[in-house]
């Protein structure tokens, strides 16, 4: 994963001549009523995993594009725009058996893809999960690169 | 979305009023999650279904204590619902506005097991480590949290 060095921060975009983020106008009224965007970096051609469902052609849509939503009465927060991704496929095989009986909400089966510089910017990944965030750029399609790799079915 | 037989009662729980503690368990959404009313009422909120219109959760009546003890490692899931929670349970469909829908109250022993977890399925901080909230994660504060008074469950 990228060093931290490469961070972005997102009210630079002007000066850095950023991509266009894919949910961008969203994602800037939710900073204009308080959020916050995490510290961000370029992906580099490293490999990402996904949950995805297999006979589903509407996969890689953010929590807040998906219908319905799975959302409570929590605040919206930024990463309700971005793609949950794993670093390692062992990383996304423990998160999935954490959340076992919830295959029907994360998806009964894993892809991959490599995330290269034109995809998007990602969140540092956590040390406890391997989990990442990855806020795509606006002509980002994760289903054209991102293929299936093992079907979980259903437990 | 699979059918219950309802009791034919309200669980009288006052949808406007209830406000988030924390998430237990966060992918993409939150899964489990722990809620309180304006009168101290505690209630888990557990995910269970979605369909194209509605995400479809079970709300518990709880108590403080016992959503400590999960939090700390003390009990189970399963031995939180089993032991810890009213025997009726609302069954309430959310939609894409984040409304809620009570369809009707059901009696825990109409769940079938595999809305319960394992039965050896403790808390874990890998549960929450996917969720953008720094409440979450902050989850040791609940040990701050001082006893409610029970609430007389519904009739």
């Amino acid at each position: 994963m990228p060093k931290k060095g490469n961070l972005f921060i997102f009210g630079a975009r002007k000066k850095c001549n950023m991509r266009k983020l894919k949910y961008q106008s969203e994602i800037a009224q939710l900073i204009a009523k308080g959020g916050k965007m995490p510290d961000l970096c370029f992906p580099n051609n490293n490999l990402a995993y996904r949950f995805v469902f297999r006979d589903s052609a509407n996969n890689h849509l953010t929590v807040y594009v998906m219908q319905p939503q799975r959302a409570l009465k929590d605040k919206a927060v930024v990463e309700g725009y971005a793609l949950s991704c794993f670093e390692t496929k062992e990383a996304a095989d423990k998160m999935r058996q954490r959340l076992a009986l919830k295959f029907k909400a994360i998806g009964d089966s894993i892809c991959c893809g490599n995330l290269d510089n034109a995809d998007g910017l990602i969140t540092e990944p956590s040390e406890t999960s391997r989990h990442f965030e990855l806020f795509e750029f606006e002509n980002c399609d994760l289903s054209d690169k991102f293929k299936i790799i093992e079907t979980y079915g259903k437990i | 979305m699979e059918k219950f037989e309802y009791t034919g009662k309200k669980s009288g729980i006052d949808y406007q009023s209830i406000s988030k503690v924390v998430n237990l368990m966060y992918f993409d959404g939150p899964l489990l999650a722990y809620y309180v009313g304006k009168k101290g009422e505690d209630y888990l909120l557990y995910w269970i279904d979605n369909d194209e219109l509605f995400n479809r959760w079970l709300i518990f009546f709880t108590e403080t204590e016992a959503v400590y003890k999960y939090i700390s490692g003390r009990t189970t899931l399963y031995n939180l619902i089993q032991r810890y929670c009213a025997d009726q349970i609302a069954v309430v469909d959310i939609d894409n506005e984040i409304a809620f829908h009570e369809r009707g109250v059901i009696q825990k022993k109409s769940l079938e097991n595999k809305y319960l977890l394992q039965k050896g399925s403790y808390f874990d901080l890998l549960d929450i480590d996917c969720s953008p909230y720094s409440e979450d994660k902050a989850i040791c504060k609940l040990s701050t949290v001082k006893t409610r008074k029970k609430v007389k469950m519904p009739v």
